[in-house]
């Protein structure tokens, strides 16, 4: 029973926490760089801003619960099961920024839902073994091995 | 085209930053047990640990680019292109590593590729 809320708990506040920060850095004027000088006024600027502090908290809890997940489920289960997050921050984005989404963007984002459902199968050992039993063992090591680690902070 | 650099500064210096950190953590060592004494001991290890800063380096380019790229571009654009780091990651492990891709993983990275071409149209 833990694993679903502290998964949904994850969803819920990456969501949350990107619709903040995108709506703090909205807040700001477009203006041209300038310096070093003008790079650390502007971080100071963005760090004090309300929805910014907002976000990055959500984007702690976030990354609290997705590795909590982690330590007890496989990277195989988690990561296709946060991936519905994509269709709610686009459901988000249109609510709280009015962003408009054609139908072109909703089918790219369900399709890269379903594109991270396939990569993360990959990431079972026992999959990955079962169905490619014909295979040189080390070739399937070596992919499983590799696969997760660029992925931890990702999502 | 700013919108496509920034979004690269933001997956490459993830990347770095996730590598890093992976390094400086496997050289500090294994976090054995929650004991405050042990933890102190290992927060200091942390901190003289150079693959750590470079990795916070990394991950702190890849968080201003994020906010760079949210200033200019739709959440709804920046959260899915985020995910073409799938196929990035496929095709530097089929490339540089020459690590064995299965067919699943391939399709997975081809959805991912087409659905960021789809959201970026």
């Amino acid at each position: 029973m833990k694993t679903p809320i502290v998964l949904s708990l994850a969803v819920v506040a990456n969501s949350a926490g990107s619709v903040c920060l995108a709506r703090g850095m909205k807040s700001f004027p477009i203006l041209e760089a300038s310096g070093a000088a003008w790079l650390f006024e502007a971080a100071a600027q963005v760090l004090s801003n309300p929805w910014i502090i907002i976000g990055i908290m959500l984007l702690m809890v976030f990354l609290s619960a997705y590795m909590a997940a982690l330590s007890w489920a496989d990277l195989s289960f988690v990561l296709p099961a946060t991936a519905p997050g994509y269709v709610l921050t686009a459901i988000l984005s249109r609510i709280f920024l009015e962003e408009q989404i054609s139908p072109l963007r909703w089918a790219g984002t369900i399709l890269i839902v379903a594109g991270t459902w396939l990569v993360a199968r990959t990431y079972s050992p026992h999959h990955a073994v079962a169905t490619h039993s014909d295979l040189p063992r080390v070739g399937i090591e070596s992919e499983t091995r590799a696969g997760p680690s660029p992925l931890r902070s990702s999502g | 085209m700013l919108d496509f650099t920034l979004l690269a500064v933001v997956i490459l210096a993830g990347a770095g930053g996730d590598v890093s950190v992976t390094r400086g953590m496997k050289a500090v060592g294994e976090v054995s047990s929650l004991h405050p004494a042990f933890l102190v001991r290992v927060i200091g290890r942390v901190l003289r640990t150079n693959w750590i800063w470079v990795g916070v380096l990394c991950k702190a380019i890849a968080f201003g680019g994020l906010l760079a790229l949210l200033a200019r571009a739709d959440l709804s654009w920046v959260a899915p292109a985020t995910a073409v780091s799938f196929v990035l990651e496929t095709v530097a492990a089929r490339w540089l590593l020459g690590e064995h891709i299965s067919q699943t993983r391939w399709a997975g990275a081809c959805c991912v590729g087409l659905g960021v071409a789809l959201i970026s149209l």
